[in-house]
């Protein structure tokens, strides 16, 4: 082939690929992504024809899956290992509760139920992703409809809102605790499928692990805002009344958000138990459950558009 | 220092016997592997971000019970390119569940600058030209949805700009192939043009006047 025809040969095919390519948009509607499975079979060799056939029928179907199934190759096949990688302080600590953890990753989801104001209280119950003792569902329910469960009905507060907790133990893993350097710094403006993620992302912030025990890091100060502010005060009390702390929430009430529905999260360690409550008024209280529990984080969170994100937390310790 | 060659690590012995020990080689392995390999939509993330990520990773591995990584079978290939998959494929839908995915392809075809009408000739004749053009690309699009699945891939992979080193490893072809890809690929092109010429359109004489 001469160089005429070379050249013609080639601009030829750059026509075409870019025929194709500007032919290929209303293709991408019918992409459906393959699996996990099948795509980790695919990119470490393994997989069976049929999964092969899934993988390249959807990279027909998806420019941008071409790219990243490349890219997985690709990046696969250069794996290296670097020995000197540090890892951060929990691979230092032993995990605190050897039995439970294959106990909690074995369990099973309850869902609350309840009496009608039980449900009234509670604009939103999150189901528990892990095991709750059947009993102790059942004795909170016992004491809602019989009595005055928490010690909630404070009725020097005429404003309080009285706090109705859902509890459930919180895996270790997910408080693999975040960095502290940057915590001062990092946005609260990341949002997450569900209320509970929120939570603990922003409580992961609060706490480190050192010689095999939970302790609490840096404050997160909340966001500042120049907008008018109502104040949310939460108390934190023991169930005989006694004020322990108060946290002072300052609520931006321009903020077209102001009204979306808040939640307050409470974590106590170490036994990692975590409540949460509606916040539905400008006063709560919260009462502190454990006498073993000695520090605990508080977080606030908010429905946005798409999500959930934190507004604020705290972290104490009531030495 | 992990091992990424083996297909079977020590920790996935004891994810029933000993899931406390199995749990922690399982960090250890995820945190060195992904430091020193960080998936390409992870090196955007500030370090933080990707310890967040990391974390991310390691729960969804081994939540209800390590069910994840559970569902590995060992077919003599090393563990942590299937992981690195799990790990990768994890991060995308991370980014893409918080909104700030960066394709790598756009798929808004106004946003590309294909100037079709530069590569063709006599791009002065304006409107005809261009209403020729919006036929051609529906036509392209018909013929190479008849070409077999192998041609499609092999066509829009070249026109994605993938080298054919790239094609090999994104068919999961052995490493010696890019000779014979990009004779499949001339012959896929050979294919795709006759298709066109007996629709009327034969690209091979539009730069021939």
């Amino acid at each position: 082939m001469d160089k005429r025809s070379e050249d013609h040969e080639r601009k030829v095919d750059e026509l075409l690929n870019r025929l194709i390519k500007s032919s290929r948009s209303e293709m991408s509607t019918e992409f459906v992504r393959p699996g996990e499975q099948v795509i980790a079979a695919y990119v470490s060799g393994s997989a069976t024809e049929q999964e092969k056939s899934i993988i390249q029928v959807a990279m027909i179907g998806s420019p941008a899956f071409r790219a990243e199934i490349r890219d997985m190759v690709i990046e696969s096949e250069t794996i290296i290992s670097i020995s000197d990688v540090s890892l951060p302080d929990y691979d230092a600590v032993s995990v605190p509760d050897r039995v439970g953890f294959l106990k909690r990753r074995g369990g099973n989801s309850v869902s609350g139920n309840g009496d009608i104001s039980f449900m009234d209280k509670l604009a939103k119950i999150i189901r528990s992703r892990f095991y709750v003792p059947a009993v102790a569902v059942a004795a909170i329910l016992v004491l809602l409809i019989y009595g005055d469960p928490f010690l909630l009905h404070d009725r020097s507060h005429i404003d309080s809102t009285d706090l109705i907790l859902v509890q459930h133990e919180v895996p270790k893993e997910m408080l693999i605790p975040v960095s502290t350097r940057a915590a001062a710094t990092s946005s609260r403006m990341r949002i997450f499928d569900s209320a509970e993620k929120a939570a603990l992302h922003e409580i992961r912030y609060l706490i480190t692990w050192q010689q095999g025990d939970f302790s609490i890091g840096e404050q997160r100060p909340q966001d500042t805002s120049s907008a008018p502010c109502k104040d949310i005060n939460i108390q934190l009390a023991t169930t005989s009344g006694q004020q322990l702390r108060e946290f002072v929430f300052h609520l931006p009430v321009t903020d077209s958000l102001a009204e979306s529905p808040l939640m307050v999260w409470a974590l106590a360690l170490p036994s990692r138990n975590l409540y949460n409550a509606p916040l539905l008024t400008d006063t709560a209280k919260i009462i502190w459950p454990g006498h073993s529990d000695s520090i605990g984080c508080l977080t606030i969170t908010r429905a946005v558009a798409g999500g959930y994100q934190s507004l604020a937390s705290w972290s104490f310790d009531l030495h | 220092m992990i091992n990424t060659e083996t297909s079977w690590p020590g920790f996935l012995d004891l994810l029933d016997t000993d899931p406390d020990t199995g749990f922690r080689d399982f960090y250890r392995f995820t945190y060195t592997l992904l430091r020193s390999n960080p998936p390409k939509p992870m090196r955007s993330l500030n370090s933080q971000d990707q310890e967040d990520m990391i974390g991310e990773i390691i729960y969804h591995c081994t939540r209800d019970n390590f069910r994840v990584l559970k569902k590995y079978t060992d077919k003599g290939k090393p563990f942590a390119a299937w992981f690195y998959a799990i790990a990768y494929n994890k991060v995308l839908n991370h980014l893409r569940d918080m909104g700030s995915e960066s394709n790598n392809v756009s798929l808004d075809q106004s946003s590309e600058a294909f100037d079709l009408q530069q590569l063709l000739p006599n791009p002065q004749e304006g409107e005809v030209k261009r209403f020729e053009l919006a036929i051609l690309e529906n036509i392209v699009r018909e013929v190479i949805g008849r070409l077999d699945e192998y041609c499609q891939l092999l066509l829009k992979m070249a026109a994605d700009e993938f080298t054919p080193r790239e094609m090999v490893a994104s068919l999961r072809l052995p490493k010696d192939q890019n000779k014979k890809i990009s004779d499949d690929l001339r012959e896929c092109r050979r294919k795709l043009k006759k298709k066109l010429s007996e629709k009327g359109y034969d690209l091979t004489a539009v730069f021939q006047s």
